[in-house]
């Protein structure tokens, strides 16, 4: 008996974590699918998982102002989730470039739209990034 | 030149004696001599004296003229500087103002192109700092706060 109820609580529990990984592999999908395509440019690839409130704001001009922004840290190189908050479906995640990060916020609706996408960069070329300046070490 | 003015001053002094009334003799000749030959002395010092201070005070007012004459030219130099100096600064000034213009110009265009990127009013915004450390990251990490521009659609 004890045998079996652990078990069955083993198998819940790797249920449980599965779902959890599932969960973050997702978003992080998600993000960086919206993120390559605007970093490409493409207007299509970046609207592909909006709601329709969010797609009728976008503009192609804006796409590629974002694209220019991205570009201008280097080649995309993915993004990491750094911070979840699952209650309220927003995620932000860390994209990585050659020259410098972005942040990468989004908030998803229940059925996997985005009602969010935003693309926070330093303010001006040539400022430290978080990550840079978190792991630059003073002389 | 200085004999010739004493020579002219005894000259004159003596027609002046001749001119006045003869007075009667109470003395004898010699006293009568000595007193002529002091005051026509007397009268030559009187002379020589005044011409002298008559140039002193000609060299003065000349001096002085010069002086105002100076001064004068002076403050019309110093004046022409000024102007000049005046016109100067108001080309500068005119200079910044075409600079100002030319600014405000561009702030204009500028925020015609924000506008027209953000028509909805979100899809530029200032994201006043931005955390180095996260939720994931080792508290160790020191918080870097960094300027931050979000571009985006939607809200939080």
């Amino acid at each position: 008996m004890n045998l079996r109820a652990a078990l069955v609580c083993a198998t819940a529990a790797l249920l449980i974590a599965g779902c959890s990984g599932q969960r973050v592999a997702d978003e992080t999908k998600i993000a960086d699918d919206v993120t390559r395509a605007v970093y490409n440019n493409d207007y299509a690839g970046t609207v592909k998982n909006f709601d329709d409130t969010l797609k009728g704001q976008v503009t192609r001009g804006q796409v590629g102002v974002i694209s220019d922004k991205l570009h201008a840290l280097g080649d995309y190189q993915g993004l990491t989730e750094v911070k979840s908050e699952p209650d309220y479906r927003r995620y932000t995640f860390e994209a990585k470039l050659t020259n410098g990060t972005a942040m990468v916020r989004m908030r998803v609706h229940a059925d996997g739209s985005i009602a969010a996408y935003r693309v926070d960069v330093p303010a001006a070329t040539g400022l430290p990034t978080p990550a840079s300046a978190a792991s630059a070490k003073p002389k | 030149m200085k004999s010739f003015k004493i020579i002219a001053a005894l000259t004159l002094a003596a027609f002046a004696l001749t001119l006045a009334p003869t007075p009667q003799a109470l003395a004898d000749g010699a006293a009568s001599t000595r007193n002529i030959l002091i005051g026509t002395a007397a009268a030559t010092l009187i002379i020589i004296n005044h011409n002298k201070k008559v140039h002193q005070r000609y060299a003065e007012d000349a001096q002085k003229q010069a002086a105002l004459a100076e001064q004068a030219n002076n403050a019309k130099a110093a004046a022409a500087q000024y102007k000049t100096a005046y016109e100067h600064e108001a080309v500068v000034a005119s200079n910044l103002k075409r600079e100002v213009a030319l600014q405000q110009t561009q702030i204009n265009q500028l925020n015609a192109q924000v506008a027209s990127l953000n028509p909805s009013g979100n899809f530029v915004s200032a994201n006043s700092a931005s955390t180095a450390t996260t939720s994931k990251q080792p508290v160790s990490a020191k918080s870097v706060q960094v300027a931050m521009v979000s571009y985006g659609w939607g809200s939080f």
